[in-house]
């Protein structure tokens, strides 16, 4: 290109002295006619080849800038991968998370994995099929594996905030790299629409992406809000259950039952030591009627012996009286009268005997009876006491495993809630995450519109001269723009780190910690 | 039972502070400021849990317009955000906010925060 001037210029060199050697010998005016001539056929070469030249220049323009689109494609594409996997990510957290463990719905309890699948399915959420991390079960998940599993996602986030300051670096020297040449407007052109293209592929995805983790945590997180109102709603219903077991109406039902079964109980035991108390004397008083009869048996026996010695004496005294002739007649009438007598005694006596014999069967026979009787009357009230007993242990029982499945219940329900509660910070971090998609969401979009209007700006002038002055102040115009759409402390850093990197005078003081910070004002 | 409003564009972040206030408050949501305020208006509220970034109406304009109405002069009003920065909460602190949490917060003591507000 340089030797092509060179010539050129030489040419015209030669041309000019050669004109003015002919104006010196031919005169004025053929001399400046050949002069103008020859100069306007070498103006016409000269343009010619510098038109040559710049569409050599056109050509490395295109190559250089395929080469940008290409570096940028291949970001762009990193770029989406980190989103991926972000979104990946997440959703094997929540997955592990429930992975081998039932969820409860109402009434009913179903498996967890069926449960997320169905959930996949209704929302038509595309699983990816790339290589995933071996799953973890919920039980291997301690809270600082959660922990690190959320801060993975950070790190994701402030990968995709990186990309996207890599993206916006690449730009910025594009941009400068036109400024330091004329403006060519077709490739500018196109360069826009590749910017554009990207751009709102880019932000597409990410509301994509920010969609499907809606998807899945909204109604993850519902699920959760109605476990959580069944579980509260299950241990109200528990309370009330214990509360009226033991305070209500038919708590007290169950307390009068054993109250009364304890009375009936004493007076069992009174009516039994009665009984037997009335049996001892019973018994004592019928010892007594034996003593009795055996005396006046005896007594019985006595007075036969006097009856018949007296029947003796009486035959004695009627042979005397026999013998005594008439004088003995009186006698005889008396020892007669004294025989029947005697007679009448012993048959007296026999009919005692008789009736006492019959006294002491029939009285031997009732206290068989009344033993017998009161035996029968005695295993009755003892096998009572043994059933009343019985059903008292067995209320017992069943009061005392009452008690305790509540507390295991309870206790049992009261993890849950825990467990539940555990989800919390990870939908509190999960939102946090997608408000930070949002925010890159909108910086892209923002930054869309502001090389649509700089990119406009350069097609307006035919020549800029840059300076550092202008990137400075573009740089801070920016800065200023994305500090108005940034919230997190990861942000904030990040864009600290791009500031200091250009050397702008902006830095955004951060808290050493401010995550969780609760701060009441007076 | 006091009544609660929970101020949040995320349908999951309101699902999952219902459920740690849950059997405590009578909870009424709202998906931006505005909606907030339309709610306020329809039901007398204890309590206002706010978010501070929200479409259609941001948290702290909704914030001022509340603290304007004579019934909610004196309802305390928390905000819960994941703004780190001083300026907003200044802006907050002004418009009469009672309360500055930044997220994600342990959900007990969010609760004690309500418990002692309201």
């Amino acid at each position: 290109m340089k030797l092509g001037k060179r010539i050129l210029f030489g040419s015209f060199i030669i041309v000019l002295h050669f004109s003015y050697f002919l104006l010196f010998v031919f005169g004025l005016n053929l001399a400046a006619l050949v002069a103008v001539g020859a100069g306007g056929v070498i103006c016409l070469a000269f343009f010619y080849f510098l038109s040559k030249e710049n569409n050599k220049s056109k050509k490395m323009n295109k190559q250089e800038m395929c080469k940008k689109a290409l570096q940028l494609q291949q970001i762009t594409e990193e770029l989406l991968s980190v989103f991926f996997k972000y979104f990946d990510n997440s959703f094997l957290l929540i997955h592990s998370l429930f992975k081998e463990k039932r969820i409860f719905l109402g009434n009913e309890t179903m498996d967890a994995q069926a449960y997320l699948n169905d959930i996949v399915e209704k929302n038509g959420i595309k699983l990816f099929t790339k290589e995933k991390e071996p799953l973890r079960a919920l039980d291997e998940m301690d809270e600082k594996a959660i922990v690190e599993s959320i801060e993975s996602v950070s790190v994701h986030a402030e990968n995709i905030i990186n990309m996207i300051n890599s993206v916006m670096n690449n730009l910025f020297a594009d941009n400068q790299s036109r400024l330091n040449t004329y403006i060519q407007k077709d490739l500018l052109q196109k360069h826009l629409v590749e910017n554009q293209y990207y751009s709102e592929l880019v932000c597409e995805f990410l509301h994509a992406i920010v969609d499907n983790i809606n998807l899945t945590s909204r109604p993850l997180s519902e699920e959760i809000y109605n476990i959580k109102k069944s579980v509260s709603m299950f241990l109200v219903n528990l309370s009330s259950w214990k509360n009226e077991l033991t305070s209500s109406d038919s708590g007290k039902d169950f307390g009068n039952v054993i109250n009364n079964y304890n009375l009936q109980n004493e007076e069992f035991k009174k009516t039994f030591s009665q009984i037997d108390e009335n049996y001892k004397k019973l018994e004592a008083d019928l010892d007594k009627i034996n003593v009795t009869i055996s005396r006046i048996s005896e007594n019985s026996n006595q007075i036969q012996d006097i009856a018949e010695k007296t029947k003796v004496l009486s035959i004695n005294a009627s042979i005397e009286a026999a013998r005594a002739g008439v004088y003995g007649k009186g006698f005889k009438i008396i020892s007669g009268e004294i025989s029947k007598m005697s007679e009448d005694t012993q048959n007296f006596v026999h009919d005692i005997v008789d009736k006492i014999v019959d006294a002491r069967e029939i009285s031997a026979t009732t206290i068989f009876e009344f033993n017998k009787g009161i035996s029968d009357v005695i295993d009755r009230i003892n096998k009572q006491r043994i059933d009343f007993e019985m059903i008292y242990k067995m209320l017992q029982n069943y009061y005392n495993d009452f008690k305790d499945i509540f507390e295991t219940v309870s206790q049992f329900i009261r993890e849950v809630n825990d467990n539940i509660n555990k989800f919390n910070p990870i939908f509190q971090l999960h939102d946090i995450s997608i408000q930070q998609m949002e925010n890159i969401t909108r910086i892209i979009n923002h930054f869309l519109l502001e090389e649509d209007h700089h990119t406009q700006n350069l097609m307006d002038q035919s020549f800029v001269t840059p300076g550092e002055n202008l990137n400075k102040e573009i740089l801070t115009h920016i800065v200023g723009d994305i500090e108005k759409r940034i919230t997190t402390d990861l942000e904030i850093s990040l864009l600290n780190k791009f500031t200091k990197k250009y050397g702008l005078n902006k830095f955004i003081k951060l808290k050493d910690k401010s995550e969780g910070e609760i701060e009441l004002f007076k | 039972m006091k009544n609660i409003l929970l101020v949040d564009d995320s349908t999951a972040i309101r699902n999952i502070l219902k459920t740690s206030l849950f059997g405590d408050f009578r909870i009424f949501e709202a998906d931006n400021g505005q909606a907030a305020i339309d709610k306020a208006v329809e039901t007398q509220m204890d309590f206002f849990l706010m978010d501070v970034n929200m479409p259609i109406m941001d948290g702290l304009t909704a914030l001022k317009k509340i603290k304007a109405m004579p019934q909610y002069e004196k309802t305390p009003v928390v905000m819960l955000t994941t703004e780190t920065r001083d300026e907003k909460k200044n802006v907050a602190k002004d418009a009469g906010a009672n309360g500055w949490i930044i997220k994600p917060c342990d959900p007990a003591k969010l609760l004690n925060v309500i418990k002692k507000l309201i």
